[in-house]
């Protein structure tokens, strides 16, 4: 997924002013419109539901205006976070991100893991009241896999029976391998044994979708309903009443703010509109005013930011240099430059994937100097030297922590090699392209998972892989991965899926640089939070306590 | 003066023709598109895409099926905000720009004019010296800096105004990024109104109402004033129009929902329909804005010809 950088935040009024100025600008305000709102009718999907008053109100941001709160359409990581409260799967995830029966109250699956039969809860509806079927539950993902959708995240269910031949068009939806055994009892079929599936099914691109003629927005059936959308400006959600565990919804009134300035959400968050500022910088984290140090939380988020490196053409087609080029990069300078020292990255998957072993490379534990040294000899042996100097361009897009860290890693390496780099930054959707052609020779990039699997990961390296910007293509890796996704044995998936990151970091088509971490501001007041894996909080799990009559 | 009339608005179409063909173009050529994202697409998928919002047909034909659409008055689906039309966007966020410009704009011209005249009549004196000097610094200032300095001081530590969020329109919400939208206008009327009432305050005409004993007063705002306001007038035409669609950096510190962040959003986004969207709003206004200027300062000043 895309990584955007975060917004700021701001204030709350107490009494208006009696200042000349401040006279005077009310009297041209008054003069120019009423008081009325004039944003345009708010888009309602479905107002059925009726606010508890004594619940509390929660107010969070989001660092980009969701794109489309349909699940099967958008792609942002902050539409993700509305969505999810929105919709539910079949399955849910617990606070701490552990698989729980959502839609479902219960499944099982045959001994080669790829049979799965799931039984829903009779008291599902959709947030009108409906009951929501076996036969809704056959109707989204046909939709989710529908060429017409035009889905990207449905790349994910692919591990459905024949879902890659829907995806493209090459069978009918009506062959996907997600059956209705009855209104309450749902088979799915796989293409190869997936342990993992339960998590799968919690993401937004699993959430059932039924279209509704009375909004733009597609009817959810999640802990709370859309009450009123303003691009721009705010989403407003109110409890779901038709929600299986309304009972337990602590939140009477959720509010989310789009905020795409960092400091202005900083501002925000200041003043007291906010009780939750996601995706604050690095650089505001670290010149925090005092007093709001203590709601500072950052937390190890799975996923890795590292440099691509264009194995098509010279000079990095050629694995020696490359190989070079990941020895000999100073991690540890990087990750101390962001504030994160010990998220340094010398691998591909983030550590904290359920099951799987980190697969460091053999040099991780000598000192820099001596890892310099193996480079020189490396690019010696390629023909580089003092007189024959590396050149390759970094590109990376317009950023300042982009810059920073493609600034540090030339350094580190123009220090220690004969390598000369050029750094050139680019717009995000220009740099996209750019990649996309393999027009340069190495890019900045990063990954955060969607599921809590190796393959995740792995599978960006796969030959002929869109995704595949670095044009890495080796049988043996491929084949490993292949083997993995064989394999019904989840100890052995592992052993495989290890074997192939082993194999990808040798090759270095990439070179990790560090972990991702997410930095956020949050009230005391906000409970019910807990750390976890893929770092996502709905609010379902959240509640309000002890917060002081001044700051509601 | 009804030919002069349609002259203008025939001018002002041909113009705003050219614009959205430059426009069109333009921004199909910056590289990369709408479905470009970290997580690509097949090329097959992308492929029916782009089929679906015409963009697999060779530009020439998407640009006269735009300018079809257009004459019908359809926009076309936003490509990045899946669940609106670029229509529906504008209806939406405009009438908030709108109440926000209109508000700054009469502050301007109101605290503008005011200033102007004060400075003009004092002139080379202290107060003349200090306001300009004033103006200058309101001039100067950018607005990404002054909005943080109004949230930072009337916000954050004097706690008297939200720092952020539209609240529906209440007018509370509105000081701050009015203020921060005017403060530049403002400061230019107030040059420019001293600079032209200078000039007039030394012209014959004046002089032979000083002659005839008319007030300093009433020479000030009925005599010279009226002909000082031409440039006032000429300089604000395509400034409202300007402060009429919005600005980015005042939406994005405040978080108001309005239509100026959609012109940085749209081009980032590579949003081609929203990008057309707001290039014909603001292009139409720019022109429309003018010719009443010019409509204006032909009624403000009878030696101007329109022609």
């Amino acid at each position: 997924m895309s990584i955007w950088d975060a917004p700021e935040p701001g204030a709350d009024p107490r009494r208006p002013a009696a200042a000349a100025l401040l006279g005077a600008l009310c009297a041209l305000l008054a003069g120019c419109g009423a008081d009325t709102p004039p944003a345009g009718e708010p888009r309602v999907a479905q107002a059925t539901a009726v606010a508890a008053p004594d619940r509390g109100r929660l107010v969070r941001s989001l660092a980009l205006d969701p794109e489309s709160l349909d699940p099967h359409r958008a792609e942002s990581l902050q539409a993700g976070h509305v969505l999810r409260e929105l919709f539910e799967g079949l399955v849910a995830e617990d606070a701490e991100g552990r698989p729980i029966p959502g839609a479902a109250l219960a499944w099982s699956h045959d001994p080669e893991w790829r049979l799965w039969r799931f039984e829903l809860r009779p008291e599902a509806r959709w947030s009108d009241g409906r009951p929501l079927t076996a036969a809704d539950w056959v109707a989204s993902f046909r939709r989710a896999l529908d060429p017409a959708t035009g889905s990207r995240s449905a790349r994910l269910l692919e591990p459905i029976r024949h879902a890659a031949a829907v995806r493209r068009g090459e069978a009918p939806p009506e062959a996907l391998g997600v059956v209705a055994e009855g209104p309450l009892r749902l088979r799915i079929e796989l293409e190869h044994p997936l342990p993992g599936l339960p998590a799968l099914l919690a993401l937004p691109i699993a959430f059932p979708v039924r279209l509704s003629a009375a909004s733009a927005a597609p009817l959810g059936n999640g802990p709370f309903v859309l009450a009123e959308r303003v691009p721009g400006s705010h989403l407003r959600l109110i409890p779901n009443p038709h929600f299986h565990a309304a009972a337990e919804v602590a939140i009477g009134e959720l509010v989310y703010l789009p905020i795409e300035q960092a400091s202005a959400g900083l501002a925000r968050y200041r003043a007291g509109e906010l009780d939750w500022l996601d995706e604050l910088p690095a650089t505001a984290a670290a010149a925090l005013p005092p007093e709001l140090a203590p709601e500072l939380v950052v937390l190890p988020v799975l996923g890795t930011y590292y440099f691509g490196l264009n194995t098509t053409r010279p000079p990095l087609a050629d694995p020696r240099v490359r190989l070079a080029l990941a020895l000999a990069l100073d991690r540890d300078a990087i990750a101390s430059l962001l504030g994160v020292p010990g998220r340094a990255a010398v691998t591909l998957v983030p550590p904290g994937v359920p099951e799987h072993r980190p697969q460091p490379p053999p040099w991780t534990g000598e000192p820099l100097a001596a890892r310099q040294r193996r480079a020189q000899a490396l690019l010696a042996a390629a023909g580089y030297g003092p007189g024959r100097p590396l050149r390759f361009e970094l590109r990376h897009n317009t950023g300042e922590d982009h810059r920073r860290i493609a600034i540090a890693a030339a350094a580190s390496w123009s220090r220690a090699l004969p390598v000369e780099v050029r750094l050139h930054h680019e717009e995000f959707r220009s740099f996209l392209a750019t990649r996309r052609r393999r027009e340069t020779e190495m890019f900045r990039a990063g990954w955060v998972a969607d599921l809590p699997d190796p393959l995740d990961f792995l599978a960006l390296f796969r030959s002929g892989d869109p995704r595949n910007d670095c044009g890495f293509a080796d049988p043996e890796f491929d084949a490993l991965l292949a083997r993995a996704e064989g394999e019904a044995d989840p100890r052995r998936r592992a052993e495989w899926l290890a074997h192939a990151e082993r194999r990808l970091l040798e090759a270095a088509p990439v070179i990790p640089v560090y972990h991702y971490v997410s930095r956020r501001l949050i009230r005391p007041w906000v409970r019910g939070w807990r750390p976890n894996p893929l770092d996502r909080h709905p609010s379902r799990w959240l509640r309000i306590e002890g917060r002081p009559a001044a700051a509601r | 003066m009804i030919g002069f009339l349609l002259r203008r608005l025939a001018a002002g179409a041909l113009t705003l023709l050219a614009l959205l063909t430059l426009s069109f173009f333009l921004i199909r050529a910056a590289p990369g598109g709408p479905f470009d994202a970290e997580r690509p697409l097949e090329p097959e998928l992308r492929a029916r895409l782009e089929a679906q919002y015409r963009l697999d047909q060779p530009l020439w034909r998407q640009y006269l099926a735009f300018l079809a659409d257009l004459a019908r008055g359809e926009l076309g689906p936003s490509l990045q905000y899946r669940e609106y039309r670029v229509a529906e966007l504008i209806r939406e966020g405009w009438p908030v720009s709108l109440r926000l410009g209109s508000a700054a704009l009469l502050l301007a011209v109101a605290a503008g004019l005011g200033l102007g005249v004060l400075a003009a009549w004092r002139r080379d004196r202290l107060l003349d010296r200090l306001l300009m000097a004033l103006a200058t610094l309101l001039q100067a200032l950018p607005v990404f800096v002054s909005a943080p300095l109004l949230v930072l001081l009337f916000a954050l530590t004097l706690g008297w105004l939200p720092a952020g969020g539209y609240g529906g329109g209440a007018l509370r919400h509105l000081v701050l990024p009015v203020t921060a939208l005017a403060l530049p206008h403002l400061a230019i009327v107030a040059r420019l109104t001293r600079t032209a009432m200078v000039e007039t305050l030394a012209a014959e005409f004046v002089r032979a109402a000083r002659a005839r004993g008319l007030s300093e007063t009433r020479i000030l705002l009925v005599h010279a004033l009226r002909p000082a306001l031409v440039p006032v007038v000429a300089y604000l035409g395509p400034a409202a129009a300007a402060v009429l669609t919005g600005s980015v950096v005042v939406e994005q510190t405040f978080g108001l929902p309005g239509v100026g962040r959609y012109f940085v959003q749209g081009a980032l986004n590579r949003d081609y329909t929203l990008v057309m969207g707001v290039v014909l709003l603001v292009g139409a206004l720019v022109i429309l804005l003018s010719l009443l200027a010019d409509l204006l300062a032909a009624w403000l000043d009878p030696r101007i010809r329109l022609r």
